[in-house]
């Protein structure tokens, strides 16, 4: 595997002459930086830039004063989202739903591709491909509305059938414990045909002539499947795991807040709707910027776990 | 194109296995067409019968008459102007961006390569937030034009990264190693080598820019000023907000309620009018994923 | 390694100088408003038309509902503009995306003259008022830049009480709403109450009856038992129990629809109550078990949309329903509804709770500190408090759009009131009217009401429950100071939540009402004293103004 002889020979530059092989790499590679410097400053002026409003976290954001006039208040913004009594069951929702998607959303794609790719004729590969990830583009709104309409307790389409065939209605929407598996469910339907196309681009890149040595030595398609194409992809699977580690406490809240109604609350209540609901009343950015950064402060956390694992078990990580 | 493979004799066991894809992809297929088509069937169907939620994959009480009010908004067409230029070049922008980032990045031989990894990486976690954001847009004189929807998003980390990954695994190191033995600079070996072999990354990053630009609002929602600079997605949020029913409940003296109810067919026809155009372009992409007979050639 | 560190700290220090001293340069230009203001004065006339006799230059922020025209060049404005010689240059922000952008412009002190149909809360008033970023105008108002409004606070006490914020200033103008408009209804099926041979319920035991007779002896006629006696829907982000707001008077609560709390209302003491800690309101709660229980409310009710409930009241399937301000919405069988009155169940006083207080929208129309001419502002704004006014708002230009009866009635044109292209009468008016969606300064009266409310027969429905309205007194409009909304911010939240989701649960049986005195413990614990404290301190502040 070419990858791996990559991180291999990497790993075998001596320390003491890892600094001078530096510098001579350096001289001999100044041309990086006529691709690399407008890039770094794209991030310095747009993302670095306005960083210092991260500071707000701590404080009581005073529009007249201005961000970095605004007076200091400590960890106040914290102390309110720590506090409230339902921070516990916030993020649990958060993490549960999260932990789901991560187990169901993410590897559904990775099949899925998977199967594409076993497609030979290629205007049904184009079709199909293209109505699996039409669902991406339909609004938030329209999106919930369908959800209801299949899902509803008593005219829902799936209801209806449950009920021909004699079995009791089930309160998809209205019982909390329902929740987290509509949420995802739901997600699947929409994301997975989108989430897949990172992974047939990266099947393309696979060398066809493995796959002729492989059939040679007699693999069939399922063996070549698992020893030729997904070690070919795995690289971009665990970059792609990776990221995903990285949004852990992120739900957006749109979409939770038009499935959630008050006999679901105890499930659907999550992070990103509790600091909506919170901040609403004063648009309190201070307290919106914190919960952000406890987010992330957690996201970055496991995104570097992750890395490490991956590291350690892999030869692909994002550092 | 698989000419050799299909050459080779399927051996009893492929030929289940495949039937078993197709049978569990047609299944999955089926599962995401039949809302895809409801969609569309209520939006050419008799608004009260969508709301009863009486019609089925074919156009019950057939009428235009959701569309007709997409379309008498002339301003639609500004939209649609506007989103086509921001998109084509927006995606433009961010492409050139994405590849001068992302290539340096793959390169084992670039000595910043860690650090400017982790500096990029950290702007996924932190941001200013949208106050600071927009006082430096406005600083920049870029407020109430086409660059604030184009510059502040003009690279998208995640994208680059995935972009980083798909040139780190695809162009084998042998390749450069052989363009440098011929005197190549990185310069050149990036158009020599590295543009001819990322076609299916390129097709990748363009769609997924391109139907980020498409589908935005928000930036142009706090950034734009004149109507006329609008793009497709603010006009058609105003059409779906201004056909609601709840209409009824504001300050309102309509009284003919049956006339909100063409609201229903317009929530259906806003997602046609919208993502018909982009929807498009998958299958124009999509001949740039099947690539790896070249790639194959390059290397051999 | 340090190195990079100390060259990655030295680029990001330089990125945001570059920043911040872009942002000094733009916050210039704030003073020197007052040396204009004597000289600006002179020019600004105290009553009639024009306002000023030189032309006034000002710059709006507005929030364009979509039905509305291009405020730049809407017909009616520019009417009124040559009128008061007052020309405004509108940066007309779409409705849907206004929040985003006010709240923007104010967070980046990047201000207009003023802010129309600003929709403000008091909340947001009170920070903006601390922040120096919207001025008092009770000085101008004495000044006599605001005659409309000096004259409605003299005829009504309760108007000057509502719109005072709690430093004592006024910030905004109201919209005051006297047509039946702010009364709520809720519609019970007479069709099927004669059709069974019911009387009309007065008490809620009466009521059961009804609702159980509904759901068993098949009123609808198709011979299946597919009546839902009582239903209701969830608004956008609510959680969908408004449907069991609407009979807090029956339970002598006069908690308005929520207007000052969810769970809130005054006693006869002046005390404000926490109504959801309340034994009655246990004794509420066991009701609506038992009916939840028995099957007789709509088990969807808490997750259904509009669009489903108008589509049940179509095939004739509901019995009762607590809605709107007109049964218009109700589509094809509205007719079958009537209002119903108040049903007891307690003794004592009982009240038609779901009324919103007369003034209203609080918050519609601000001045900023960036105004160089708040007098000339302020008149042009106060306008729209006049009757001439409040109908330019609503129905345009007379002889245009609208013609005023002998007995002073104003009637809108046949042409817009049933526009022959099949539009809305609010899309016909689209060029002339600024109404469309609320929020304006405005007095509506019954004689320029041209909404539903105003038939006859909804006004005979309203007639039902007129004499049990909660009194104007009970109807407060809290006004917190600053401190105030800090401390509410971090009570309110939780206790709202917590409330809102045990009275689902002791609804449906999700929570045995045995565990009342936990529910009332927690609570208390969740410092249900302080938040009650704030919000007396400001009904007490607001009483005695």
């Amino acid at each position: 595997m070419p990858a791996k002889a990559k991180a291999a020979s990497a790993s075998y530059i001596e320390p003491a002459r890892r600094s001078r092989s530096k510098r001579l790499r350096m001289r001999n590679n100044w041309d990086y930086l006529i691709f690399i410097i407008p890039v770094i400053l794209y991030f310095l002026i747009f993302c670095y830039g306005p960083m210092y409003g991260v500071q707000l976290a701590f404080k009581r954001f005073n529009p007249a004063l201005g961000i970095t006039a605004s007076p200091w208040i400590g960890a106040d913004n914290f102390e309110r989202l720590f506090g409230s009594f339902q921070f516990t069951r916030i993020l649990k929702n958060t993490l549960v739903i999260n932990l789901l998607k991560t187990c169901i959303s993410f590897p559904i794609p990775i099949i899925l591709a998977l199967m594409f790719n076993e497609i030979r004729r290629e205007r049904l590969k184009k079709t199909f491909q293209t109505i699996t990830y039409a669902p991406y583009f339909i609004s938030t709104v329209v999106f919930v509305g369908i959800i209801n309409l299949f899902l509803a307790g008593e005219n829902g389409y799936i209801n209806n059938i449950l009920e021909m065939l004699g079995i009791a209605p089930i309160p998809f929407l209205t019982s909390p414990s329902y929740f987290s598996g509509v949420y995802v469910g739901s997600d699947v339907w929409r994301n997975s045909g989108w989430n897949s196309i990172i992974f047939i681009a990266a099947l393309s890149g696979v060398d066809p002539q493995l796959h002729e040595s492989a059939q040679i030595d007699g693999a069939s398609r399922f063996k070549r499947i698992i020893h030729v194409n997904l070690p070919c992809i795995m690289p971009t699977i665990v970059i792609q795991f990776i990221l995903q580690m990285g949004k852990m406490m992120t739900l957006s809240y749109e979409r939770i807040l038009l499935m959630q109604n008050s006999l679901n609350i105890e499930a659907s209540e999550v992070i990103s709707t509790y600091a909506y609901k919170t901040g609403l009343i004063n648009m309190d950015y201070g307290f919106s910027t914190a919960v952000g950064l406890f987010n992330n402060v957690i996201n970055i956390v496991l995104l570097l776990a992750a890395n490490k694992i991956a590291k350690r078990y892999s030869s692909s990580s994002l550092f | 194109m698989e000419a050799a493979s299909q050459r080779i004799r399927e051996s009893h066991g492929d030929r289940l296995f495949l039937t078993i894809t197709y049978i569990l992809i047609g299944i999955l297929v089926l599962a995401i067409l039949y809302p895809l088509l409801y969609v569309v069937s209520a939006s050419f169907s008799d608004p009260k019968l969508v709301i009863s939620g009486n019609i089925g994959l074919i156009p019950k009480g057939f009428n235009l008459e959701a569309y007709q009010r997409v379309f008498m908004n002339h301003e639609i067409w500004i939209g649609y102007r506007n989103t086509i230029l921001y998109t084509v070049l927006g995606t433009a922008v961010n492409i050139s961006l994405t590849m001068m980032g992302a290539y340096p990045l793959s390169r084992r031989n670039f000595p910043w390569r860690r650090s400017c990894m982790i500096f990029f990486t950290i702007t996924m976690f932190f941001s200013g937030g949208i106050v600071p954001m927009y006082l430096l847009v406005r600083n920049l004189g870029m407020y109430n034009s086409m660059w604030a929807l184009i510059l502040p998003t003009a690279i998208n980390v995640y994208n680059m990264i995935v972009a980083r990954t798909f040139l780190e695994t695809t162009i084998d190191e042998q390749i450069y190693e052989s363009a440098y033995i011929d005197g190549c600079s990185n310069i050149r070996a990036f158009f020599s080598i590295v543009l001819p072999l990322c076609a299916p990354i390129m097709a990748v990053l363009v769609l997924f820019y391109a139907v980020y630009h498409w589908n935005s609002y928000f930036e142009a929602m706090i950034y734009l000023k004149d109507r006329t600079l609008y793009p497709l997605q603010l006009f058609l949020r105003e059409i779906l907000v201004m056909n609601q029913s709840d209409n009824v409940m504001m300050d309102s003296i309509e009284m003919d309620t049956s006339k909100f109810l063409v609201a229903e067919g317009v929530k259906y026809a806003v997602i046609i009018v919208s993502s018909v155009p982009i929807l498009m372009l998958y299958p124009f992409l999509q001949k740039y994923f099947v690539k790896g007979m070249m790639i194959g050639a390059l290397k051999g | 390694m340090k190195k990079r560190l100390v060259l990655l700290i030295t680029l990001v220090q330089i990125a945001s100088l570059l920043t911040l001293s872009a942002c000094g340069t733009a916050s210039k230009g704030n003073e020197g408003t007052a040396a204009n203001d004597t000289k600006a004065a002179a020019n600004i006339t105290k009553s009639g038309m024009p306002i000023a006799d030189q032309p006034v230059h000002l710059q709006g922020l507005v929030a364009k509902y979509e039905l509305v025209t291009d405020w730049n060049e809407h017909k009616g404005l520019k009417d009124y503009e040559s009128k008061s010689n007052v020309i405004i240059d509108w940066d007309c922000v779409p409705q849907n995306a206004f929040e985003e952008r006010r709240n923007l412009l104010f967070a980046s002190n990047d201000l207009p003259d003023f802010v129309m149909r600003a929709g403000l809360s008091s909340q947001q008033i009170a920070s903006y008022a601390a922040a120096g970023q919207i001025i008092p105008l009770d000085e101008l108002i004495e000044a006599g830049y605001a005659p409309n409004l000096s004259a409605l606070m003299e005829a009504d006490e309760g108007i000057r009480k509502s719109i005072t914020s709690a430093d004592g200033h006024i910030y905004s103008l109201p919209n005051i709403s006297e047509a039946d408009g702010r009364i709520a209804s809720s519609w019970i099926n007479k069709k099927w109450l004669d059709k069974l041979g019911l009387e009309m319920p007065t008490t809620m035991d009466e009521f059961y009856q009804v609702l159980k007779a509904f759901k068993e002896q098949d009123p609808n006629g198709n011979q299946k038992a597919d009546e839902i006696p009582l239903s209701g829907y969830k608004e956008k982000a609510s959680n969908g129990n408004e449907f069991f707001r609407s009979f807090y008077g029956s339970w002598g609560f006069g908690g308005n629809s929520g207007m000052i709390a969810p769970y809130m209302d005054v006693d006869d003491n002046s005390k404000v109550r926490y109504i959801a800690t309340d034994e009655k309101f246990k004794d509420m709660l066991s009701y609506f078990n038992k009916l939840w229980e028995e099957g007789l409310i709509d088990k969807e009710i808490f997750s259904q949309d509009m669009n489903q409930v108008v589509a049940k009241v179509d095939e004739a399937r509901i019995g009762y329903v607590a809605k709107g301000n007109n049964n218009l919405w109700m589509g094809n069988n509205r007719s079958d509804y009537v209002q119903n009155p108040v049903m007891r169940a307690v003794e004592g006083d009982i009240y038609w709770a779901n009324v919103s207080p007369k003034v209203r929208d609080i918050g519609s129309f601000v001045i900023t500190s960036k105004n160089t001419n708040p007098a000339a502002t302020l008149r042009w704004a106060d306008y729209f408090l006049s009757e001439e006014g409040t109908a330019m708002a609503r129905l345009g230009i007379e002889g245009v759009t609208y013609t005023i009866d002998s007995d002073g009635f104003y009637k809108l044109k046949d042409e817009y009131a049933n526009n022959p292209n099949g539009l809305t009468v609010d899309e016909a008016l689209s060029d002339y009217t600024i109404f469309q969606g609320g929020q304006i300064p405005q007095r509506v009266t019954q004689k320029v009401d041209q909404s539903a409310a105003v038939l006859p027969e909804m006004i005979a429905n309203k007639d039902v429950v007129r004499p049990y309205l909660v009194p104007d007194e009970k109807l407060m409009i809290p006004n917190f100071s600053e401190d105030e909304n800090i401390q509410l911010s971090t009570y309110a939240t939780d206790i709202e939540a917590y409330t809102e989701e045990q009275v689902v649960k002791f609804i449906t049986g999700a929570k045995s009402l045995d565990e009342w005195d936990n529910y009332v413990s927690t609570l208390n614990k969740m410092h249900l004293d302080k938040y009650l404290a704030i919000y007396q301190a400001a009904y007490d502040r607001w009483n005695q103004q």
